[in-house]
């Protein structure tokens, strides 16, 4: 949040699937960046809001990607500084490249907000407003970070964690020699330091590449259905996505393995989930099937619990922050007359039946609503956290790289530690973990420090 | 009897390490200062090591001597064996380190301040803290010592170390008093508590003292000095005085058993002691427990001074009862015969809290109340002195109305120290270490003048004399610059030429003699800044970075509570620590850059309405 001067970026749009996609950038270098991605002329305006064509080299395989941006070459702008916004087509991996490409000529990935904070600094939002976008960052900023570690770089924060964890081991090894100089402590030797570093390197790269990956795949908000088997969430997900993906049978529990579809609704196309029924697992396919639903269920964007209009027991509401719906299914076998009167209002539930189609409308309006509320903030997108993370590793790789030359170099081994600190809080950045206390733990823990 | 009034401007309390800085300190800017000790026989007394210095203190030290203080002039007089530590690693690490002979080391920091104008050192035992008026708005107006007088001020300075509530532990044996031979004061620590000051509890401990003439120093590995020892001040030229040794020895398996077995009778394990102790000076029981792996541990022999046999043994710090120190020594290579003449114990002693303070170590509870060194949870001699100039400067600028002056983290150790202590606080005794400092490149014991002296001078704590000497040396690094960025080695220019890691001034000086008359000191400095520009310009860069957020001032008494978003736990903390900028808000353990945004997006909300 420090750097108002820094130039930022980010995908702005937040719906998936609309024809165009917008990528903000905002900062004082903003021009002098485009200028450098721009392949046509650069002939642009001086002083006056602009929109000019747009000629963005992308690299392969992607190449040339023609649209429109949208210049303000002057600080008048929405957040008070020199900005423009792309108008490119609404496609996520491209959208996803153009941002990597603005990050690789001197833009800096935006965090959850920042774009919030600049307007509000410029006086574009009162504090009302900004507070309402700033308050919730927190949860926001951690949940997106949860989702990019594990969504897009599946199973990577694991090596990442280990990683730092090797790397607070080494330079704590160097910051012992380095102060407690009168301890007769053995000290690492170059040889094996250069090693770790090599190997450090390695798996950051590795990392990297993951992310990259998976990055430019679509990442589609997730739509979770949780409920006791024969809940007809099935049922319910074959009704909203319009296809038949789960396979349905009145057999309770048909649902093994979460099975994932899209749907359009509102504004955004979404990926649902359904998971295996909440039940205590009877075998191991079960109990597989379950742990399965509740990973599903981590990464949620919007999560619906669903409850069969006959069965008499209520569900306990989970007690996390993913915004929950609560669905009544099956209303159609309700008698008559306490199928006609609708419970919605009154007490939070959303009456449905797949059969007659009835609540379907009003639940698709619901969870678009929320999904709004969610999705739509600068940079909270998941995109918008891989294209955060992957520069942080970038910094990283750097610093290990830039210690390995000092170590060659013959420097001294404060600075290799020097760079070392630098690739450990860029890997901070990542984890959400700071590291000055860790060293003094790790060395107190390792070495007889007495004199 | 009418009750005698004593007027100062500044009142000091305790005349160890960090009450004599802060007197002397708030003298030299012209506050009227009393410094007063319960005996004036202890005035800059070294109660535990006999040593001044190391890695990080030597740095503090540098750093004190830079702003005028007393304590590098007192070790350059005094020191008995001189090392510089880490010399063969970069200058960053290279930190001064001397032996100093106890009691001519007191004699000389007593004899500056006996002899620093604006400042009356006096034998007096305080009684109780005066203070007016209630809660927020309760201020200082003095001290009441024993005997019926009064010493009024608006600035008294609380530096009374490990005296609060003290109690010593040799094995079994428990003794009221803060160090060995002396008794506690007890007073104080109430009435601070009645202030509604938080207390805590600390541990340190202390080794046993061996007659030198009964170590048989064949079997002992000898530690001479540097043979060109380097001064801690940048006043004194040379070091001329002959040097001595120290010797090392080591524990074994015999020995390590012995403890093993007593184990029960250490206060720190039997229960008696259950207040925390440092983690970096364990004492032996602590090693042998937790290092259990290890079947040696180095002891370090060290003179206590020129007229007297006494040698302290670095690295053996414990609490065991006297029978059982007696075994483990006979077991010592080389003190097989030792006798003892003081046994070692631990201590446990009172403290306050640091985040209690603002960062120029005034309290936030009571205005004009200072406290500094041992009291605010640290250790070690330098760590004291540094807080005690830093206390007694501001006490004087108080008293001048002037604004405070605390060195930011990335020009001084001084400066990280103390905002580490107010931001973070300290579960153990803090003590100083280079990894402690994220500029750490920066922060050299080599220019610590050129980082502190030109300021200390506009503030008042630096002479004139001082300061020509800094822009002497200054002068003399521009001509070397000039000299080198005209010359030429392999057509290149010879500035270039240096930064090369196998190239040192020595090669410089015969490819161009006209560097032979630039003075060492300044060759050093130009030296350090060509071959480290890359790194310094890393460093410098990050430093701009946090002075943006650092520039970001956040009003006294700002409520956070008024910002509904924040989260509970920021409100708290940030509520608690009233961190005076944006930088300071962001380095309290939690605090989130969410939370700093909301911050900051309120201060500029209350700027513009």
């Amino acid at each position: 949040m420090s750097d108002i001067e820094d130039t930022i970026c980010a995908v702005a749009s937040a719906a998936v699937g609309a024809a165009q996609g917008i990528v903000r950038i905002s900062g004082p270098d903003s021009l002098r960046i485009l200028r450098s991605v721009q392949r046509g002329q650069t002939d642009w305006p001086q002083r006056a809001p602009r929109r000019v064509p747009l000629e963005m080299d992308l690299g392969s395989p992607l190449g040339t990607v023609h649209g429109s941006a949208l210049l303000w070459p002057t600080p008048r702008s929405y957040t008070g500084q020199v900005a423009a916004e792309l108008h490119l087509p609404g496609c996520l991996p491209l959208l996803d490249a153009a941002v990597e490409r603005l990050i690789a000529s001197g833009a800096r990935p935006a965090r959850p907000g920042e774009f919030t904070l600049r307007a509000f600094l410029a006086g574009r939002l009162d504090l009302t407003q900004a507070e309402a976008v700033l308050g919730v960052i927190d949860a926001d900023d951690r949940r997106s970070l949860d989702t990019a570690l594990e969504q897009l770089a599946g199973g990577l924060s694991g090596p990442l964690g280990r990683l730092r964890a090797d790397l607070l081991d080494l330079l704590s090894h160097l910051e012992a020699g380095l102060d407690f100089v009168e301890e007769d402590i053995q000290f690492i030797a170059p040889e094996e330091l250069d090693a770790a570093l090599c190997d450090a390197q390695r798996q950051l790269q590795t990392i990297r590449g993951q992310l990259s990956r998976r990055t430019s795949s679509a990442d589609l908000p997730l739509v979770v259905l949780r409920g006791k088997p024969n809940a007809g969430k099935s049922r319910l997900m074959n009704v909203l996505s319009g296809a038949s993906a789960a396979i349905v049978t009145d057999v309770a529990g048909t649902t093994r393995d979460p099975v994932h579809w899209q749907a359009n609704l509102g504004r955004h196309r979404v990926q649902l989930a359904d998971t295996a029924g909440i039940e205590a697992g009877r075998d191991s396919i079960e109990r597989r099937a379950q742990t399965a639903g509740v990973q599903t269920d981590r990464r949620a964007a919007v999560r619906l619990i669903c409850q069969d209009a006959l069965d008499p027991a209520p569900q306990a509401p989970p007690t996390d922050a993913t915004p929950t719906l609560f669905v009544r299914t099956k209303c159609d076998l309700l008698a008559a007359d306490d199928a006609a009167k609708d419970h919605s209002a009154s007490d939070g539930w959303i009456d449905t039946s797949s059969l007659s189609g009835q609540g379907i409308d009003r639940l698709r309006e619901a969870i678009a609503e929320l999904l709004d509320r969610v999705l739509h903030r600068d940079a909270g997108s998941v995109a918008g956290t891989a294209a955060r993370c992957a520069a942080s590793l970038d910094e990283a790789i750097a610093a290990v790289e830039e210690a390995r030359s000092v170590l060659h170099g013959g420097g001294g081994e404060e600075l290799v530690a020097a760079e070392m600190r630098l690739a450990l809080s860029a890997i901070g950045e990542v984890t959400g973990e700071v590291y000055t206390d860790d060293i003094l733990d790790r060395i107190f823990s390792r070495f007889c420090i007495g004199k | 009897m009418p009750e005698t009034v004593y007027p100062y401007d500044v009142i000091v309390i305790g005349a160890g390490h960090a009450g004599t800085e802060a007197a002397a300190a708030a003298a030299r800017m012209g506050a009227h200062t009393a410094l007063l000790t319960t005996t004036l026989d202890t005035v800059g007394q070294m109660s535990c090591n006999p040593a001044i210095g190391g890695v990080a203190k030597g740095q503090i030290v540098r750093e004190v001597d830079a702003l005028g203080g007393l304590m590098g002039r007192a070790i350059d007089a005094t020191g008995v064996q001189f090392r510089l530590l880490n010399r063969r690693k970069g200058p960053a690490m290279h930190s001064p380190r001397a032996q100093a002979d106890k009691k001519a080391y007191q004699n000389e920091i007593k004899w500056q301040v006996e002899d620093q104008p604006n400042l009356d050192l006096r034998q007096e035992t305080v009684e109780s803290l005066w203070t007016e008026g209630e809660e927020e708005n309760r201020v200082v107006r003095g001290v009441q010592v024993r005997g019926g007088a009064t010493y009024q001020a608006p600035c008294v300075i609380l530096t009374t170390g490990t005296f609060l509530q003290a109690v010593m532990h040799t094995g079994e044996a428990k003794t009221a008093g803060g160090r060995a031979g002396e008794g506690t004061t007890a007073g104080l620590s109430g009435a601070l508590r009645e202030l509604g000051f938080e207390i805590e509890r600390f541990k340190t401990g202390t080794p046993p003292r061996l007659s030198g003439r009964t170590i048989d120093w064949a079997q002992t590995e000898r530690q001479p000095g540097d043979e060109q020892p380097q001064p801690f001040s940048f006043l004194t030229d040379r070091l001329t005085q002959s040097q001595l040794d120290c010797y090392i020895t080591y524990t074994n398996d015999r020995v390590h058993g012995i403890i093993r077995d007593n184990l029960h009778r250490a206060p720190m394990y039997s229960g008696q002691i259950d207040s925390r102790g440092p983690r970096y000076c364990p004492s032996i029981e602590d090693k042998v427990v937790r290092f259990a792996d290890k079947n040696q541990h180095q002891l370090f022999l060290e003179p206590e001074g020129r007229q007297t046999h006494e040698v302290y043994v670095n690295g053996i710090s414990t609490s065991l009862p006297r029978d059982v120190q007696d075994q483990i020594l006979r077991l010592v290579p080389g003190l097989e015969n030792a006798q003892v003449m003081r046994y070692g114990y631990a201590v446990e002693y009172d403290f306050c809290p640091p985040t209690q303070l603002w960062p120029h170590l005034e309290t936030k509870r009571v205005r004009g109340l200072f406290l500094a060194g041992q009291i605010n949870g640290t250790t070690g001699y330098e760590e004291a002195a540094g807080q005690g100039l830093i206390a007694g400067a501001n006490a004087a600028l108080r008293c001048a109305g002037k604004e405070p002056y605390v060195p930011e983290r990335d020009e001084a150790y001084i400066g990280v120290l103390v905002d580490d202590l107010v931001t973070a606080g300290t579960d153990e005794p803090y003590r100083m270490f280079t990894s402690r400092a994220e500029y750490r490149l920066l922060l050299r014991q080599d220019n610590a003048d050129r980082r502190l002296t030109r300021r200390g001078h506009e503030v008042g704590l630096v002479d004139a004399a001082r300061l020509a000497r800094l822009e002497e040396k200054e002068q003399q690094m521009q001509r070397a610059v000039e000299i080198l960025q005209a010359a030429r080695i392999e057509a290149a220019p010879a500035d270039r030429y240096l930064k090369r890691p196998e190239v040192g001034w020595e090669e410089m000086t015969q490819r161009i003699p006209e560097l032979a008359a630039v003075p060492a000191e300044a060759a050093q400095q130009v030296e350090y800044d060509i071959k480290y520009a890359g790194y310094i310009g890393r460093q410098q860069q990050e430093v701009s970075k946090q002075q943006r957020l650092a520039a970001r001032r956040i009003p006294p008494a700002f409520d956070y509570h008024g910002i509904t978003p924040l989260r509970n736990e920021a409100k708290q903390k940030l509520s608690e620590i009233q961190p005076l900028t944006l930088a300071q808000a962001r380095r309290i353990s939690g605090i989130t850059p969410a939370d700093i945004a909301l911050v900051m997006a309120h201060l500029d909300g209350k700027r513009s309405s």
